[in-house]
């Protein structure tokens, strides 16, 4: 390859490295990388290297088994409630983010579970407050925490779109309802009859 | 390269976020679907408990891309009257832009995307690609060839057009 070629084959290189570059992930993704990883440090301690020496291992484990039974009183505590309702939410505003249009025209809550039958669930109306007034255009299949779980779009008086997630939950972690702001989605959660409820909009309602 | 074996801090785990999401989006070319390809592999390595080192979510990320590859391919089959969302417009919402590039991109095949990321972007060297991807390191290197060529000569017919505008 001759010296011009040369130069046009690396500025055609740079511009593929440039444009792949400008290309970021969304704020919530990285929350919910962040949220993710200090919801699995202690699981961290376990995972020994090869050059770690059987003293520090044993060390190690005692100390986390001490950590365990000095935690036992605590497991499940207001703050791992918390970091689980925070990772749900950050799951619902990312998803929330990406504006996808339902997959299928539904009217009613009811009808959900005929209009898609993988759910393996029936979704129920809602009746939290901060429903009140808005209408149901459709809905889709998606997944929160690896769950599968419907996605419904609705809409106010004034045109402005909001997702609903309706999941199986035992409500675990939730004590009565959430609200929590991230990267600008404003995010409800509430339980009720064994379905977590998310309601996620670009404003606070 | 980075460094695959380090426990990742707030910046490592920042740009090591940046650098599985562009991986994904290299294979899918759309933002939405790569952030879910990131976001399952997180999950799923966290119901495993880990091991939360680069290569092995680099992994999880390949997974979880090539699954939806394959799912959205038989799902466009069977859906053919739904036009899915274009991914140069979705692309063009996002950061700084070179929409010819972009749309050049669009019309490689994922295995020739992600070829070409792991060797331009990345930098590996043609066996680290081949390893990555679990091909031979010949058919990576006509891959990358004939992914190069392709958007060459897409990028021309981009420019032949800006040029009688």
């Amino acid at each position: 390859m001759n010296e011009h070629g040369s130069d046009e084959h690396e500025q055609f290189e740079h511009r593929i490295r440039e444009w792949y570059l400008s290309q970021e992930p969304s704020a919530s993704l990285r929350t919910l990388a962040f949220d993710v990883r200090s919801s699995r440090d202690v699981s961290g301690l376990f995972r020994g290297s090869g050059r770690r020496t059987l003293h520090l291992r044993i060390g190690a484990f005692g100390a986390v088994a001490a950590m365990i039974v000095l935690s036992l009183s605590l497991i499940r505590t207001a703050s791992e409630s918390r970091s689980h309702v925070r990772a749900i939410a950050a799951e619902i505003a990312l998803n929330h983010e990406k504006h996808l249009d339902p997959d299928v025209v539904i009217e009613h809550y009811e009808s959900a579970g005929g209009m898609l039958p993988k759910l393996g669930f029936d979704p129920a109306s809602p009746t939290h407050p901060a429903t009140a007034g808005l209408r149901l255009a459709g809905g889709r299949y998606c997944s929160i925490r690896g769950a599968m779980a419907v996605q419904f779009r609705l809409y106010d008086d004034a045109g402005a779109a909001f997702t609903m997630y309706q999941f199986p939950h035992g409500g675990a972690g939730l004590r009565g309802e959430s609200h929590i702001e991230i990267d600008g989605v404003d995010v409800r959660l509430w339980s009720r009859d064994g379905i977590m409820f998310g309601l996620a909009s670009d404003r606070v309602r | 390269m980075p460094d695959t074996q380090a426990q990742p801090g707030g910046d490592d785990l920042d740009h090591m976020i940046g650098r599985l999401y562009r991986y994904a989006l290299a294979i899918r070319h759309d933002p939405a679907a790569a952030e879910d390809a990131v976001h399952d592999a997180l999950v799923r390595v966290c119901e495993k408990g880990g091991p939360w080192e680069e290569a092995y979510l680099r992994r999880a990320v390949r997974h979880r891309a090539m699954d939806s590859v394959k799912s959205d391919s038989r799902r466009i089959r069977r859906e053919r009257e739904h036009a899915p969302v274009h991914s140069e417009a979705v692309l063009d919402s996002r950061g700084e832009c070179d929409a010819d590039l972009a749309a050049a991109l669009s019309s490689l095949r994922p295995i020739e995307r992600e070829a070409i990321y792991l060797a331009v972007v990345e930098g590996l060297a043609t066996k680290h690609v081949a390893a990555a991807m679990g091909r031979p390191r010949g058919s990576i290197l006509s891959l990358i060839h004939r992914a190069k060529l392709r958007l060459g000569q897409a990028l021309a017919h981009a420019a032949g057009n800006h040029r009688h505008e």
